[in-house]
């Protein structure tokens, strides 16, 4: 078949002619699977903590609009005059942050079968929205079975990174004290007594703080079991994610797979909150620290069931005592919007 | 576009070219992003964004001079006042202004326009509220809760910047200690 070097010519000219543009008050990304058309965002309601990340300086600068915790704007730690120091958000020479980057495609390591065969883990993956970007496939791991995907891989090159925004605010940390007396006695006492910890919050100097975090993991907070075995250790923060921030590569970027944003890369936001917070401890730090439970336990062994009941009740009263000192010395604060 | 795909008489039209052509074309694809709305239709897409209004949404405090006017908002089904004027303003009376001729700033210049709310001492509801300015939100009156509206920076010059923080009207409950010698005020969307 012949086609007239005119008649493709006009084809292509048509083409050209139907891209959409840009114009006023309207943004146009441009990918391999269509042009993504925004209106522009400077008229628009900000909310708090919408993320502004900006090319400066050979990195990337991740700007925060001020959100609030209860009324007081969060820091973020930044070098200024040649020392370490909190800067509020609403200071006026804006602090901002320098994000380190995750792979979300990048499999998340090795894992081991209980018969010994090593495999390879999936990878993070990514909203199902950069698939239309043209965001490579993530990793499915060596178990997957790789399903049908008409699309192909050739035309999905763009490469994918993340960090995670975090507000942190440091609190007072408890763990428990077991002391075991007279362990050679046929009683034995034992006495739980709770150890505050706020090293954290008295060396950082601010109540609440944002971090840009390549991924984040929520504090681990103790068991009740870890308590009263004496072994918890109580984190001396509570955090919430506030977004996390992608950044998506032109096509086929330089570097592949080890690429790292550039200038070229566009970033987007994808928000966990959206309005202001408040923040409070469920229970009060107490004026006088709480006074130490102490137990005594009858060790007599090989004696009658009636005996066995006896000793049972005051162990399961001790038990209640117990689990009420124990979550009673617990300063977990939680976030609720306002 | 990649300007390649413009050919020359007797030039062959190539898989890789006609690859190109089809690329192109799905490149031109339109896809909706935030705030707007397409509608496909054979003769071509309708793209619709949204406009965007301002939002007066309650308790949105408007600076002007030395003199604030807060948007009219609730704790608790209760407007607060502003020298016994609600804030939304009265028939026959205008809406009432918080005069800031002197702000209150703490030490790292912020202060704060906040609603102050009087609780009634045996069931500790809400008795009334009332806006004020303040460079601290703890209140020694266990009976008295602050909740923050807006944040003011001292910008210098007599001059202050304003940081809305308060979107909502409001509900409130107090944690009340010690028999009512001390209490804890939490404030959250109505």
């Amino acid at each position: 078949m012949t086609i007239k070097a005119t008649a493709w010519n006009s084809a292509v000219s048509r083409l050209r002619a139907g891209r959409p543009l840009g114009g006023c008050r309207v943004e146009v990304i441009g990918t391999p699977s269509g042009a993504l058309v925004s209106a522009d965002p400077s008229g628009r309601f900000e909310h708090p903590w919408k993320l502004s990340a900006r090319w400066q300086q050979e990195q990337w600068r991740v700007f925060v609009r001020p959100g609030f915790v209860n009324g007081l704007d969060p820091t973020i730690p930044m070098e200024r005059d040649g020392e370490q120091k909190e800067i509020g958000l609403t200071d006026p020479d804006r602090p901002y942050l320098t994000p380190g980057w995750r792979n979300p495609l990048a499999s998340r390591g090795m894992g081991a079968s209980l018969a010994g065969d090593l495999f390879e883990l999936p990878a993070e993956g990514y909203p199902k929205f950069f698939e239309t970007l043209g965001v490579r496939k993530a990793a499915a791991g060596s178990r997957a079975v790789e399903a049908y995907d008409p699309q192909g891989d050739s035309e999905r090159t763009r490469e994918l990174r993340a960090c995670d925004i975090v507000l942190v605010t440091p609190r007072v940390a408890t763990n428990q004290q077991v002391d075991i007396h007279d362990p050679f006695s046929e009683a034995q006492t034992v006495t739980i007594s709770t150890v505050f910890n706020d090293s954290y919050a008295r060396s950082v100097e601010s109540k609440h703080r944002l971090l840009a975090v390549a991924k984040w993991e929520p504090p681990r907070e103790p068991t009740a079991m870890d308590r009263l075995m004496g072994q918890a250790v109580e984190p001396q923060t509570d955090e919430i994610k506030i977004a996390t921030l992608w950044m998506v590569s032109p096509p086929n970027p330089e570097g592949g797979e080890e690429a790292q944003p550039d200038g070229t890369w566009v970033a987007f936001p994808q928000y966990d909150v959206f309005w202001n917070l408040a923040h409070a401890p469920r229970r009060q730090i107490p004026a006088v620290p709480p006074k130490p439970i102490t137990l005594r336990t009858g060790l007599i062994g090989g004696m009658a069931d009636s005996i066995f009941n006896a000793i049972l009740a005051p162990i399961n009263d001790a038990n209640s005592k117990v689990h009420a000192f124990l979550n009673a010395t617990t300063f977990k604060g939680e976030y609720w919007t306002v | 576009m990649d300007l390649s795909l413009f050919v020359k008489p007797g030039q062959r039209i190539t898989a890789a070219l006609w690859n190109k052509m089809a690329a192109a074309a799905r490149s031109c694809r339109i896809l909706a992003g935030d705030g707007v709305r397409l509608r496909q239709t054979p003769d071509g897409t309708l793209i619709s964004c949204s406009a965007w209004t301002p939002w007066n949404h309650p308790f949105k405090v408007s600076l002007s001079g030395t003199s604030a006017t807060i948007g009219r908002g609730l704790v608790d089904g209760i407007e607060p006042k502003i020298r016994d004027v609600p804030i939304g303003g009265e028939e026959g009376k205008p809406q009432p202004k918080l005069e800031i001729r002197k702000p209150k700033f703490d030490d790292e210049g912020r202060g704060w326009i906040a609603v102050e709310v009087t609780c009634e001492k045996e069931k500790w509801t809400v008795e009334e509220a009332t806006i004020v300015q303040v460079d601290d939100l703890k209140s020694k009156d266990p009976l008295k809760g602050l909740h923050p509206l807006v944040m003011l920076r001292d910008a210098g010059g007599g001059a202050m910047t304003l940081f809305q923080i308060e979107y909502f009207n409001l509900q409130h409950r107090a944690d009340v200690r010690e028999g009512g010698k001390s209490a804890r005020h939490f404030f959250w969307p109505a």
